[in-house]
């Protein structure tokens, strides 16, 4: 369920990208159960328990999964509501990846 | 002679007194109600060992459509119970059970209209109503809207009323969005009108976006005005939702634009920021494992 997430951590780690969760389950202790089954290693936010919390209402969150992509200028690029599938994000994920070294190498 | 009439006294005297059972002992309401729930949770177990356990696709259709259980035909059950016991407080219990069903929505002579009906005439004031209020958020019809705006305005549980107003604000946001779709989406609009017919239609497609939005922003200012303290599903208040709503309505978070910050926990309760991972490509996933 969480493959295409657990591969791109892997595929870019040592580049300037991060994964962030905001995550809407209503227990903690279970959700720490699936995260170490599933071994879902990066961090989220927790919404405050519901798909109504204070959090994924500030982000205009209707449907799950969301995806919103940011670049390391903290602009908003692309957003889907549920996944565009895994080429598409690698796409744009590996585009916004190459434009941050760009301008890191720049400076 | 004595000493037997004795001991059969004495053992007469041991013997528990019998109820007297001149007539066959009939349900309460309650009973019958908590005897439909039962019937349908043991029925909706039995659904799902036998869908989890079917090993094809075909298999699995075969289940559904031969154990789960309708709540089409189980509503109607409800519905009686609640009909001839109208002063009972298990009516209430039997209609909120047929709301927060998947029984049909489209029909206006179906247990769902009949049970909302009964709800708007007999149980508006009743502190029981806050659990119908989600479920109604989703509602597009007219009778659910008139039922939460009577909650929001007639019942004194702060708790019910913020909920309803909720449920306002949320089904007011969801004719938006529709409306909005039907001007980008042509197509699907048109296959709207000839599923929902031409006046639910003509209801969204003529409607005023700016009035809708405003609608919605009203709503939710008043939950920041009249219940901020309420405590909120699961957690926190309905003050600070609304509010971060009402930011997320006046500042959207646009394609093209910064995003604003996220000052929160993790799942292990430690604080952190988005603004943390500045100078990093973002990948902002919202989920849940359900």
């Amino acid at each position: 369920m969480y493959s295409h997430e657990r591969s791109l951590v892997k595929r870019l780690e040592g580049k300037p990208f991060v994964l962030i969760g905001v995550n809407s389950d209503k227990d903690r202790a279970a959700l720490n159960k699936v995260m170490d089954k599933e071994k879902i290693t990066w961090r989220s936010f927790w919404n405050g328990g519901s798909t109504q919390g204070s959090i994924s209402e500030r982000w205009d969150v209707e449907g799950w999964p969301t995806l919103y992509l940011i670049d390391a200028k903290g602009v908003l690029r692309h957003k889907h509501v549920g996944s565009p599938g895994e080429k598409a994000l690698d796409e744009e994920l590996d585009k916004l990846i190459a434009e941050a070294e760009k301008t890191a190498a720049a400076k | 002679m004595i000493r037997t009439t004795f001991g059969l006294l004495a053992l007469l005297a041991l013997l528990p007194a019998l109820p007297a059972r001149d007539k066959a002992e009939t349900p309460t309401p309650t009973q019958q109600y908590q005897a439909l729930v039962k019937e349908y949770q043991t029925a909706m177990m039995e659904f799902r060992k036998a869908y989890f356990a079917a090993k094809t696709p075909q298999d699995q259709q075969k289940v559904f459509q031969e154990k789960y259980p309708r709540p089409d035909k189980f509503a109607p059950r409800f519905l009686e119970v609640a009909e001839k016991n109208p002063q009972d407080p298990a009516a209430v219990d039997a209609l909120i059970w047929i709301v927060q069903s998947q029984v049909d929505t489209s029909d206006p002579k179906g247990p769902r209209a009949k049970a909302l009906k009964i709800l708007f005439r007999d149980h508006v004031q009743n502190e029981k109503m806050v659990k119908v209020c989600y479920r109604l958020g989703f509602a597009r019809d007219e009778e659910s809207r008139q039922l939460m705006r009577a909650v929001l305005e007639k019942n004194k549980y702060r708790s019910a009323q913020a909920h309803a107003c909720l449920s306002l604000a949320r089904q007011t946001e969801n004719r938006l969005r529709l409306a909005r779709r039907f001007k980008d989406q042509p197509e699907m609009a048109k296959r709207y009108e000839v599923i929902r017919g031409k006046e639910a239609f003509e209801a969204l497609a003529k409607a005023d976006l700016d009035k809708l939005s405003k609608e919605v922003e009203a709503f939710y200012e008043r939950i920041v005005k009249d219940f901020a303290d309420v405590a909120a599903p699961d957690s926190g208040t309905f003050g600070e939702m609304a509010e971060q709503k009402l930011e997320g309505l006046r500042h959207p978070i646009l394609v093209g634009k910064p995003v604003p910050e996220i000052d929160g926990e993790d799942i292990d309760s430690k604080k952190f920021k988005l603004s943390d991972y500045r100078g990093k490509v973002v990948m902002l996933d919202f989920w849940g494992h359900w």
